[in-house]
């Protein structure tokens, strides 16, 4: 495989590994990082195997298990937490919200989840991957995604709820 | 979409029910401005979901230096060709003469043989005479 062929392979889920690799690490610098590493083991190793199916999924797996290494090392213990602005493409409806707190509260809440759920919501509402697709990433079965998934959506419309009717800000 | 859809919708959403074409379909209602009031709650919800979804990497990933392999291949196929070459000049001899080329060299050793012989006829034709003629200057 070419350079050229493997770019045309990576470019594209750059971004997801990047926003997956965030959620983990938090810091913008260790998920560039991240992305960057597993982007060179994927370099590495479709130069062996040569053909490789799947490979959106391959990616992001090891994305996966490189994140969850780094937060075991003890290099984790000295992460930035550092959170990037969310300045770009604020739409008007973004400015329309009554409390311009929503956004906010809605990372707090979902940052307060267990790990897990905090990933299957990111696979599965941000980067819309089918359930198969998020078991084999997370090493789970696609009943248990969906499980895990169900119980992080209700746990966030209570809390929703709670904010909208007596604003109350948890977590 | 009406209403009573998009409780039904929530309801399946909340579940862990709905199809990623279901769940686009809510998306793309959440992101109206006019919303039912009974679904305002989670608006913030879809719309933080969306601007998530805007977030990039702003680092220039670059791919890795050939590796330790490859250059040693490629200096192992340098080393090759050079042999390659060596052998080929050794075996295959590239001035070897053509068929006319020898037949030339041939016709020219003849030839110089040729211009030997008659050298030498000619200087013992020259030698003959002098003996012939010095008995003769001796009568005198």
């Amino acid at each position: 495989m070419t350079d050229a062929d493997f770019i045309c392979l990576i470019r594209p889920i750059e971004d997801k590994l990047y926003r997956l690799s965030r959620r983990y690490l938090i810091s913008n610098e260790e998920a560039q990082d991240a992305v960057q590493e597993v982007m060179l083991k994927m370099y590495a190793h479709i130069q062996k195997v040569k053909i490789l199916h799947n490979f959106e999924g391959y990616a992001m797996r090891m994305a996966r298990n490189y994140c969850l290494d780094r937060l075991k090392s003890k290099q984790a213990a000295t992460l930035r937490l550092v959170h990037r602005t969310e300045t770009s493409d604020q739409n008007n409806l973004d400015r329309k919200l009554d409390n311009k707190d929503s956004l906010e509260w809605i990372k707090k809440l979902t940052h307060n989840l267990p790990q897990q759920q905090q990933m299957i919501l990111q696979l599965r509402d941000v980067e819309a991957y089918e359930f198969e697709e998020i078991a084999k990433i997370m090493d789970m079965n696609p009943g248990a995604v969906r499980v895990a998934l169900s119980r992080a959506r209700k746990t966030l419309r209570k809390k929703l709820i709670e904010i909208h009717n007596y604003g109350i800000q948890t977590g | 979409m009406e209403s009573k859809q998009v409780k039904i919708l929530l309801d399946k959403f909340f579940e862990g029910k709905t199809t990623l074409r279901e769940e686009r379909l809510l998306e793309i209602y959440f992101q109206q401005d006019e919303i039912a009031d009974a679904f305002v709650p989670f608006q913030p919800y879809f719309v933080h979901t969306r601007s998530v979804q805007s977030v990039s990497i702003d680092k220039q990933l670059s791919l890795p230096n050939k590796s330790f392999l490859s250059v040693m291949e490629k200096r192992i196929a340098s080393v090759a060709a050079i042999g390659l070459a060596v052998f080929s000049l050794t075996v295959f001899d590239f001035n070897k003469p053509t068929e006319e080329e020898l037949a030339f060299a041939a016709f020219k050793e003849n030839m110089f043989l040729v211009s030997n012989q008659l050298n030498r006829a000619q200087q013992d034709i020259t030698y003959i005479n002098y003996l012939y003629n010095t008995p003769n200057q001796s009568k005198k």
